[in-house]
């Protein structure tokens, strides 16, 4: 085993959690990587992890198979070292006596005579029995670091919680909690600046580590803010569009159909969109489990019929109107500057007070889509009209739908990679109020004036950079828990 | 101090962005690149600055025909053709406002022509930049023609880099307008100082005068004052000799006085004229060209690279990419149910896993009329490095076949590989028992006699609960 690369094998009892600590921490949630089940002894062998950046391995995590027969192994090993304390040599003289009676807790020990650090992996909400005392006892021989994990899988507290507590202390550099089946991304971090506290020797390298995870979830976060800047461009553009002949359109009950229809044909595009931003954001953050939809066809993504929607998620009525003056005060004091101030202000005036007034009295209300009939179309067979439909007339849309993306963003954020049950991204639900309302207001400013651009189906590259900015502070506030 | 970024090097780095579809080969000398960036302090625009000026000069080593220097070229030469047209221009201008049939020059059409005009335009410019929102489709024709200029220099159909900086707008599209109004202000320039080489020469070499006319003489001597006395405010508290007297406004009327006599008392103009193109012609030019040069400046300086872009290159420089880990647990078996027994995997996965410590990651039968599951199970031994489970029941020990099977499998797994016999009877209701002890031992006499030290032979055994 190099000596330069940090290593830290994962041990403990068979069944506390060590692989879902390993899946959680390196973000894996394949079960044909890292074996995560209820039923005790999955790991059966070491499992080398190795934390690379650039193709340089920085860091290495051994999954271990758990101990099966620890007082028996302690004894064994007090018996061929004799009086006194056991150490490193003992457990040597350990392997090499004893053979597959002892398989585990050779396979465990091996990598910890070699240099590893050590990751004891606990839950506090089981009885202290003399096994895991013995387990201790093993591990403080083998001389190397030690932290100890407590993996609760109970919330509520067990019997012996503060005999753990004092039993670690006394034999472990550090204690530290982490919920391998909640865990999220600070708490991982937390984890690995834990062990730059036990491991002096290769301080260097594990800042580095540390640095490289942060800047890779920096990364992440800014992809995720352009998949969603891609998502809200193409979903506040989009529109259906369909024609029908000229006598049909002159009948109101086929019109209504058609445009009923249409209306149907909006909603499964823009769930499909949604639907394909979530892939995006899945991938990017390494989910396999979490799924965005059941079923490709079954997606319907968020629930814009829903009076709840609207109510919950999106800006306030009052935040609504303040943006919407704004931005049309904005394109008000444009015109007064373009007629050289001829316009004494009127332009300002009347942008501010007719925005402010629609945001007001459309803010609120249901989503009703925006027609657009237009005749002089040429058909096969005469004349026809083109109906176009979308987006929702709401000034409310955008954000409504920016809510929607974050909420799901947190719960993508919210899923730690040691789970193993298959989760469906639901849409349908509405937990909570969104996050938009909370927005600053000159981010809720800006955003608002790019809406207003993709919604005129031009959206203005120039103030891209802008946006990006501030949905990179909006995801770096979703994801603080 | 960090060399400026020019406007090659905006061009050279998008265009070799959209030709490399953002990303673009990774660096060549990663220490350099962290020097660079370290020494750019800790702002990050300005880290970024210096790591993309890092990546272009490790590009442009490599890459030769890139636009940016054509495009400079293409820039100087505009500059010289349009400054000699222009300077033309102006003393062409000059000549052909001399009234040759009067011997003279009318001064009110020499002003309105030659500095009125240039004064419309310039407010007219102004207008247009004041509503240039109001006005985007029809400016957009400004960066078309502009286009099709590069298409002709620059030798590229269409340049996506020029696109990409165009669609940006803000910034990027600054810092190729400024460029533009320095080349418009130095033709503006060049064109005043055709009008005073113009107005020297005619002085020098022809016999001129100066003179003015008109319907309304009073009014018009009263304008002319005026116009004159407002001309000459920036040099006539230096000298006032430059600036035409009333007296002199009067005497120089046509009318009153011969023709010949006028043209006499036109002394006082031509100073005035030489001062009125140079301060209200040239240096108005001058400070223009100034000033787009130092917007130009400004709008490099500003330059964020944050378009989508450059945050995609920039991710691919600074990022180290993390791997996922590929390996798979090392303790996977393929378990080939010979004859078929029917034993679910569930049964028997807890035995697997607890007494014989292997993981089934395949399950297939042998050894029955299927022929196309022997095929699969002699794939499946690929992904199996903890070797092969032969599952038979206690009872059908038929050593010809489980030797056949044995061979088959040593030879496809090669001869350190596991080969484990679990051996289970089945019970009615499906679940799986322990062998008799007389199978137990013909079991363990078969696999003696296999002479295999790496195979072993296992009895099902329910587990201790303990265990479960």
């Amino acid at each position: 085993m190099s000596n330069e690369v940090p290593t830290f094998a994962v041990v403990g009892r068979v069944n506390m959690g060590k692989s879902a600590v390993i899946a959680t921490l390196r973000e894996i949630d394949d079960n044909e990587l890292v074996r995560i089940s209820p039923s005790p002894g999955e790991t059966t062998r070491c499992q080398v992890h190795p934390v690379i950046f650039d193709g340089r391995e920085y860091l290495r995590f051994i999954d271990t198979p758990g101990f099966s027969r620890p007082i028996e192994a302690m004894r064994a090993i007090q018996q061929i070292h004799g009086d006194g304390t056991p150490g490193p040599e003992s457990l040597r003289k350990f392997l090499n006596q004893h053979g597959e009676d002892f398989g585990d807790e050779k396979r465990l020990l091996a990598p910890l005579l070699d240099g590893a650090g050590v990751l004891y992996v606990v839950d506090p909400g089981r009885p202290l029995r003399d096994d895991f005392l013995a387990e201790m006892e093993i591990l403080r021989w083998t001389g190397q670091p030690r932290l100890a994990v407590l993996n609760r899988r109970d919330p509520t507290p067990g019997p012996d919680e503060d005999t753990w507590r004092t039993r670690l202390g006394a034999t472990f550099n550090l204690v530290r909690s982490f919920d391998a089946h909640r865990a999220r991304y600070d708490e991982r971090l937390r984890l690995l600046r834990a062990l730059l506290e036990i491991e002096e020797r290769h301080r260097p390298i594990l800042e580095q580590t540390i640095q490289l995870v942060e800047r890779d979830w920096q990364q992440r976060r800014e992809i995720a803010a352009e998949i969603l800047i891609d998502f809200l461009q193409d979903a506040l553009g989009l529109r259906v569009q369909a024609t029908l002949e000229e006598r049909d359109a002159l009948l109101e009950s086929r019109r209504n159909r058609k445009a009923e229809h249409l209306a149907q044909r909006y909603y499964q595009e823009l769930a499909e969109l949604e639907r394909r931003c979530f892939d995006r954001l899945l991938g990017v953050y390494l989910h396999h489990l979490l799924k965005a939809e059941a079923r490709g066809e079954n997606f319907v993504g968020i629930d814009l019929q829903s009076e709840e929607t609207w109510t919950k998620w999106g800006l306030s009525r009052a935040q609504l109107t303040l943006v919407a003056a704004l931005t049309g005060g904005a394109a008000g004091v444009l015109f007064d500057l373009s007629t050289g101030g001829l316009s004494h202000g009127l332009g300002t005036i009347v942008g501010a007070l007719g925005s402010g007034a629609a945001a007001w009295f459309k803010g609120g209300s249901l989503p009703d889509l925006r027609m657009n009939w237009r005749g002089g179309v040429t058909l096969g067979t005469g004349e026809g009209r083109s109906l176009t439909l979308g987006p929702p007339r709401s000034s409310n849309f955008p954000w409504v739908l920016l809510d929607g993306v974050l909420l799901r963003y947190q719960a993508i954020l919210s899923r730690a990679h040691g789970r193993r049950d298959e989760e469906v991204l639901s849409a349908q639900a509405v937990p909570e109020a969104g996050f938009t309302r909370n927005f600053p207001s000159d981010r809720r400013t800006l955003l608002a004036k790019w809406f207003n651009t993709c919604l005129a189906g031009r959206p203005d590259p120039s103030l891209e950079p802008d946006v990006f900015g501030a949905l990179v502070a909006a995801l770096a506030e979703v994801e603080k828990p | 101090m960090q060399t400026p970024w020019k406007l090659a090097d905006v061009i050279d780095l998008e265009a070799l962005i959209a030709r490399e579809a953002g990303a673009g080969p990774g660096l060549k000398d990663a220490g350099g690149f962290q020097s660079a960036i370290q020494s750019a302090g800790s702002d990050p625009s300005a880290v970024r600055r210096a790591g993309l000026r890092f990546w272009l000069g490790e590009r442009r080593n490599e890459i030769a025909d890139l636009p940016g220097a054509r495009w400079e070229g293409a820039r100087l030469l505009v500059v010289m053709l349009l400054c000699t047209v222009l300077f033309l221009a102006g003393t062409s201008v000059v000549f052909g406002l001399l009234d040759r049939a009067r011997g003279g020059f009318n001064v009110p059409v020499f002003l309105a022509i030659t500095l009125g005009v240039q004064w419309l335009i310039l407010l007219a410019a102004a207008a247009t930049w004041l509503l240039r929102g109001r006005l985007g489709a029809g400016l957009a024709l400004i960066p078309k023609a502009i286009g099709a200029l590069i298409d002709r220099f620059v030798g590229e159909r269409r340049p996506d880099w020029w696109r990409a900086m165009l669609a940006e707008g803000g910034r990027y599209r600054a810092v190729l307008f400024w460029p533009l109004a320095r080349v418009t202000q130095a033709g503006g320039m060049a064109f005043n100082a055709g009008l005073l080489a113009g107005l020297i020469g005619c002085l020098w070499f022809l016999n001129v005068g100066f003179f003015w006319e008109s319907t309304t003489p009073a009014w018009m001597q009263q304008r002319l004052s005026n116009v004159t006395t407002f001309m000459a405010a920036p040099w006539s508290w230096a000298e006032p000799s430059w600036h035409p007297t009333a007296e002199q406004i009067a005497a120089t009327r046509i009318g009153p006085a011969p023709l010949d006599e006028v043209l006499r008392r036109a002394d006082a103009w031509y100073p005035f004229l030489l001062a009125s193109i140079t301060f209200w012609g040239f240096l108005p030019r001058l400070a223009l060209w100034l000033a787009a040069a130092r917007a130009g400046r400004c709008a490099l300086a500003g330059l964020d690279f944050q378009a989508r872009r450059h945050r995609e290159l920039w991710r691919s420089l600074t990022n180290a990419q993390p791997a996922q880990t590929a390996s798979h647990p090392a303790d996977g078996v393929v378990v080939l149910d010979v004859g078929g027994s029917g034993l679910p995997i569930d049964a028997l996965r807890p035995f697997l896993l607890r007494r014989l410590r292997v993981h089934p990651v395949a399950w297939l039968t042998v050894a029955v009329m299927d022929a196309g599951s022997e095929a699969q199970a002699a794939e499946a031994l690929a992904s199996a490095p903890a070797g092969v489970v032969f599952l038979a029941e206690g009872w059908a020990l038929s050593p010809p076949r489980m030797q056949s099977l044995h061979a088959r499998a040593r030879s496809a797994a090669g001869p350190d590989t596991p080969l484990l016999f679990l051996v289970a009877n089945v019970s009615p209701d499906a679940t799986p028992v322990p062998p008799t002890a007389e199978e137990q031992a013909i079991w363990t006499r078969f696999v003696d006699e296999l002479a295999d030290p790496a195979a072993e032979v296992f009895f099902f055994s329910p587990l201790e609960p303990s265990q479960d």
